[in-house]
């Protein structure tokens, strides 16, 4: 009987505050009233909370001071200043920048996956041909010069060092214009990327901030 | 469109013109329009911030930012209950406050609760209502004040400015069954905070 009036008072308390709103339907509010008729507990509880409601129905209004009407503001554009657009612009071209020549890069890596074919061609016509001269002009003129063979040059040592024994006219033919520093380039590219999205990170916070507390 | 021409450039809008055209004619630029609106539930705002915060200064900061708020954001509204909308921008921008404040813990409730009873209405002067802008008022208010704020601005919403259940809801943005547990709650705990600190209850209180 006990555990069934503290189910049963729970269960009724939930409802009181409904009850004092009249919101509970017809059937609700006859069980809630059937309990209320023997239940002290209960009634005591109801009276006190619509006792607490009634005083803050009964609370007094605060009264402004004054007016709120809002005045005509400084049309604030919504878009960024031409600085910060700036900004967006070059972090966006040094990025278009980076990836073309980290793409120029893995373009050149791939050829290089083919170069061992090529050089062990050479190397059979190296143990033919004892003339070094004969093996890097026969390099040079297997592989046409684009930009795979220029991205390539550099690993394969033969055109980066110098030979007194190589004609001149041959090194300018294996030595490409480029001997690009790719690894340098996009390292730059990359630092050069990572400082203006920072500085335009900090930047456009700062406009924000200041834009939102005028 | 109702306009009372008020002289030479100037027209003022009637009070009888409904939320809806004031809302278009605000959301194409028409300041006025929009101060009408701000003018008819003003009050209400401040009070409810009032009552979330208990100190009549920071209700007026408030308010005045909720309706620079509701300004800027009325091209986005998209109809339906315009008081909802406006309280829960004042909803919003109370919370973001209790928050600050809890955060610096800067402002006592001793000085939040400092000569608010000089901001209340005292049209009528009953007895009651005198207790309601006194101790027994600021008692209230202190209770309140210990209800964690959703609770808080559910009871403000419904009991003290005795909006619908679904009204109130839409305003916080939550359920009505959650609004109506909220509601049962928090009524409760207000009740149990007044009756260990009630000394100036009055008699009703108590059968």
């Amino acid at each position: 009987m006990g555990l069934f009036n503290r189910w049963g008072h729970s269960r009724f308390r939930d409802l009181l505050s409904l009850h004092i709103d009249g919101r509970l339907d017809e059937s609700q509010a006859a069980i809630l009233e059937g309990h209320l008729a023997m239940c002290d507990p209960c009634r005591e509880e109801l009276h006190t909370l619509r006792a607490t409601v009634g005083l803050l129905q009964a609370l007094p209004h605060a009264v402004p001071r004054h007016s709120f009407a809002v005045t005509a503001q400084p049309r604030v554009s919504k878009s960024a200043p031409a600085y910060l657009w700036g900004m967006r612009a070059a972090t966006a071209m040094a990025s278009v920048a980076l990836v073309l020549v980290v793409a120029g890069d893995l373009f050149g890596t791939f050829s290089r996956d083919v170069a061992p074919v090529s050089e062990a061609n050479t190397e059979m016509i190296e143990s033919s041909d004892t003339d070094t001269n004969t093996l890097v002009t026969e390099d040079a003129e297997s592989t046409p010069p684009s930009l795979e063979s220029k991205a390539a040059a550099p690993q394969d040592g033969f055109a980066a060092i110098p030979d007194a024994s190589i004609p001149q006219a041959d090194i300018e033919s294996i030595e490409p214009e480029e001997t690009l520093p790719t690894t340098a380039l996009e390292i730059l590219l990359g630092s050069l990327l990572a400082s203006l999205a920072l500085i335009t990170l900090f930047a456009t916070r700062r406009y924000r901030r200041r834009r939102e507390s005028t | 469109m109702k306009y009372i021409y008020l002289g030479e450039n100037s027209l003022a809008f009637t009070s009888d013109i409904p939320d809806d055209s004031l809302v278009g004619l605000a959301q194409h630029g028409d300041l006025d329009a929009f101060n009408q609106l701000a003018q008819r539930y003003e009050r209400q705002i401040h009070n409810v911030s009032f009552r979330m915060l208990g100190n009549a200064q920071l209700a007026e900061d408030v308010t005045q930012e909720s309706l620079i708020k509701a300004h800027r954001g009325i091209a986005g509204f998209r109809g339906g209950n315009l008081r909802s909308w406006l309280l829960r921008i004042a909803s919003n921008v109370c919370k973001d406050f209790l928050r600050s404040q809890r955060s610096r813990q800067d402002v006592s409730l001793d000085v939040i609760m400092e000569e608010s009873g000089d901001t209340l209405a005292s049209s009528d002067p009953s007895p009651e209502q005198e207790a309601l802008r006194g101790e027994l008022g600021q008692e209230i208010q202190r209770g309140l004040l210990t209800l964690h704020r959703d609770q808080r601005m559910v009871l403000v919403l419904v009991d003290v400015e005795g909006m619908s259940y679904e009204e109130a809801a839409e305003s916080v943005g939550i359920s009505p069954g959650t609004l109506r547990s909220r509601l049962s709650r928090a009524r409760a705990k207000l009740r149990d905070y007044l009756l260990q600190n009630g000394e100036l209850l009055p008699p009703s209180f108590r059968q």
